[in-house]
């Protein structure tokens, strides 16, 4: 059993050698990432992909989930999808921008951004560096300091365009900006690198919404990397939405680096895909910044999610609230690993974590791990991990006013849902999301009758 | 209306009820009375058709059908009502909607047409004004963070909209401040009439100056151990449960 594992183990790292030599002979080498692309090859040949013991994907066996699937050696290629595979992804409820971003590389078809003269733009990297003082050079230079990830590492070697969103000092964008990504996956089970780095400058102000999609039948890996520079006073909201990815195998990983006075609200909604891994890391570099870390997540059958987040903060006078709520029936499973690290000059800070879990089947399982570093004294900080079922006093509670129990079961998942959704600001947004999980309650509920 | 005959029902192996008998007609107001542990809590819980506790022998009948074999919303379907001991609060489900479901369920078993929003809002605030209650209170999750007082009138304001036949108060009282007593008593003796009947369960004699019962029933180690009119109430106040007990009192 053990030596199989290596051997898959070597054979998705061999895999993805191949298609790193494959990239870097094709590489320009005035890519921005050039150096770091590098660096990130030789990262990757020392280390490979997550072994079984690894700490940090203890309980998301991923390398041997991915490698029974997925060719590591063939490259990200470019695709073209007619627009009814398309339509059906974006959000009719809702006036947005539209970024379309196809196996890691933008769809200027399918986008749109509005006026181009305006204070925000879409670029590639090499644009980006171009335009505005090697701006992503200058970022990779900057943020070192970061622990390294083995899929991070991946797709920093591997990544094609790469796609930057850069909002002017003082921009605020008057209505969301929706980011869909999509791994096509008509012929075969593919792979795709998407790589985005948003820059938020001072005093600006946007949404973002991020929606995960495979199209085609066949599974799709996707492994991401997003990375948000906030300047000072500078306002995201950003919504990843893990809804409607269809045979989606995920790597998402988020990084978030906040100067002064920045407030970031992260939400992370997930209730599709077979195996979802979500990086979510804030560094707080400036004081008097925040970051809420929302999370809601509603799984059945075999789905696994893993949310791994971190807040790091290293000056005085920042906040970070998290909450996460779960809901798990069938056989999924589902990891929270809350990482808070208070670095010793980081005085005053407050640090809240919270996460909940439902289980409504015996066979569903959770693995909560919070993890505090405090290393400075005079701190605010607080975690709760909570796991159980629904509560039959307030079951009876509703039976008894006439109530039956499958409606009743649905409003306790509502309400216990409703604690992450009433964060949401943009009401329509809100109105969308409680009714897609509503059709997801639904679903498992037939699951659970057929059982 | 409520034919309880010789209940006798077990909790974990511990025998709770010893055979209680009991019946109810329309327009009555029965004064349950006994001290703590004496099973008259859990004999409502039964009635109500709280999970957990094993009918050993006895029937009770509900408006002609066997109430026992029915799912507890069948049983508030049917207009059976229990006004909680302690009301469990339920954060993210507001106090309207739970109120507004609770009617048109309710409604649906009786294959009535549901009430629009419209309807069921003046139906909301008539109640509302009848128990006295804070309109604050209606926008908020059910019984989140609620005083021990406003929990109560919540119980009353349920009553009072949902309308049922029988109306069991499981100490009601407990916990209230003399004000909010005689608010709540103002609202159920609003509620009377000669088609519902009242089952109110005390410790005390207090409540039962402002709801003045018909029948009086002593309760003490699972069983209805003496019956009477509301003087035996009173008498019970001077004399104490244990005197009642031991036959001492007659």
């Amino acid at each position: 059993m053990k030596s199989k594992f290596f051997d898959r183990l070597s054979l998705s790292v061999n895999q993805a050698q191949e298609a790193i030599d494959q990239h870097f002979r094709t590489l320009n080498k005035d890519h921005p990432f050039y150096e770091a692309k590098q660096r990130a090859r030789e990262i990757f040949n020392q280390r490979g992909f997550p072994h079984i013991k690894d700490e940090n994907y203890r309980h998301t066996p991923i390398t041997n989930a991915l490698a029974g699937i997925f060719d590591f050696s063939q490259p990200s290629t470019p695709s073209k999808l007619p627009k009814e595979a398309i339509l059906p992804l974006l959000h009719q409820e809702m006036d947005t921008y539209q970024l379309v971003i196809i196996n890691g590389r933008m769809s200027r078809e399918y986008s749109k951004l509005g006026n181009a003269k305006k204070n925000w733009q879409v670029l590639s990297f090499t644009e980006a560096d171009r335009q505005h003082q090697n701006l992503c050079f200058q970022h990779w230079r900057q943020s070192q300091f970061q622990a390294v990830d083995a899929f991070t590492t991946l797709n920093t070697a591997l990544f094609e365009e790469g796609i930057v969103v850069y909002i002017a000092d003082q921009a605020v964008l008057e209505k969301p900006l929706s980011i869909y990504h999509i791994t096509d996956t008509k012929t075969s089970p593919s792979l795709s690198y998407p790589r985005l780095l948003i820059v938020a400058g001072q005093d600006s102000q946007a949404n973002l919404i991020t929606s995960w999609h495979i199209v085609g039948q066949s599974p799709g890996f996707t492994n991401a990397v997003t990375e948000i520079i906030l300047a000072k006073n500078a306002q995201i909201d950003h919504y990843t939405l893990q809804t409607k990815m269809g045979p989606a195998y995920q790597v998402n990983t988020i990084r978030c680096y906040q100067a002064s006075q920045s407030l970031l609200n992260n939400y992370t909604l997930t209730w599709d895909g077979a195996l979802v891994r979500n990086n979510l890391d804030a560094y707080i570099q400036g004081s008097h910044s925040a970051v809420n870390m929302y999370g809601l997540y509603c799984l059945n059958a075999q789905q696994h999610l893993d949310n791994h987040t971190l807040v790091d903060h290293r000056v005085p006078h920042t906040k970070s609230n998290e909450l996460y709520q779960g809901i798990l029936a069938g056989e999924a499973s589902s990891v929270f690993n809350g990482r808070i690290v208070v670095q010793p000059e980081a005085q005053k800070t407050q640090a809240f974590q919270a996460n909940n879990n439902l289980l409504l089947t015996e066979q569903a399982k959770v693995h909560a791990k919070p993890q505090l570093e405090i290393w400075a004294d005079d701190v605010k900080c607080s975690h709760g991990a909570t796991t159980g079922q629904l509560d039959q006093d307030q079951l009876f509670y509703l039976r008894a006013r006439g109530i039956p129990a499958d409606t009743a079961h649905s409003m306790l998942l509502h309400a216990f849902a409703s604690k992450v959704l009433e964060k949401i600001p943009i009401l329509i947004l809100k109105r969308y999301l409680s009714q897609a999980l509503e059709a997801k309650l639904r679903m498992m509920d037939l699951d659970s009758i057929g059982n | 209306m409520l034919t309880i005959s010789n209940l006798r029902a077990i909790v974990a192996e511990k025998k709770i009820l010893r055979g209680v008998n009991l019946t109810i007609q329309p327009g009555e107001v029965h004064a349950i009375m006994g001290p703590n542990g004496s099973g008259k809590s859990t004999l409502a819980a039964i009635l109500a058709g709280k999970p957990g506790y094993t009918i050993t022998q006895g029937s009770v009948t509900f408006m002609n059908q066997d109430l026992l074999v029915l799912a507890p919303e069948e049983r508030a379907g049917l207009g059976l009502f229990l006004a909680f001991q302690y009301p469990v609060a339920i954060p993210g489900v507001s106090n309207t909607n739970f109120l507004k479901t609770a009617v048109n369920q309710i409604r649906k078993q009786r294959n009535q047409a549901p009430l629009d929003a419209v309807a069921f809002l003046s139906l909301l605030k008539e109640k509302a004004k009848l128990v006295n209650i804070d309109r604050s209170l209606l926008s908020r999750p059910l019984n989140d963070e609620f005083s021990g007082g406003e929990k109560k009138r919540n119980e009353i304001l349920q009553l009072a909209v949902l309308a049922p036949k029988l109306a069991i108060l499981d100490e009601t009282d407990s916990g209230l401040d003399i004000d909010a007593l005689k608010t709540v008593a103002q609202g159920v003796n609003q509620l009377r009439s000669k088609d519902n009947a009242i089952v109110i369960i005390t410790h005390y004699q207090r409540l039962l100056d402002h709801i003045v019962p018909d029948f009086v029933h002593v309760f003490y180690n699972g069983q209805i151990v003496q019956s009477g009119g509301k003087e035996l109430a009173k008498a019970l106040e001077a004399a104490g449960y244990d005197g009642t007990a031991t036959g001492t009192m007659s």
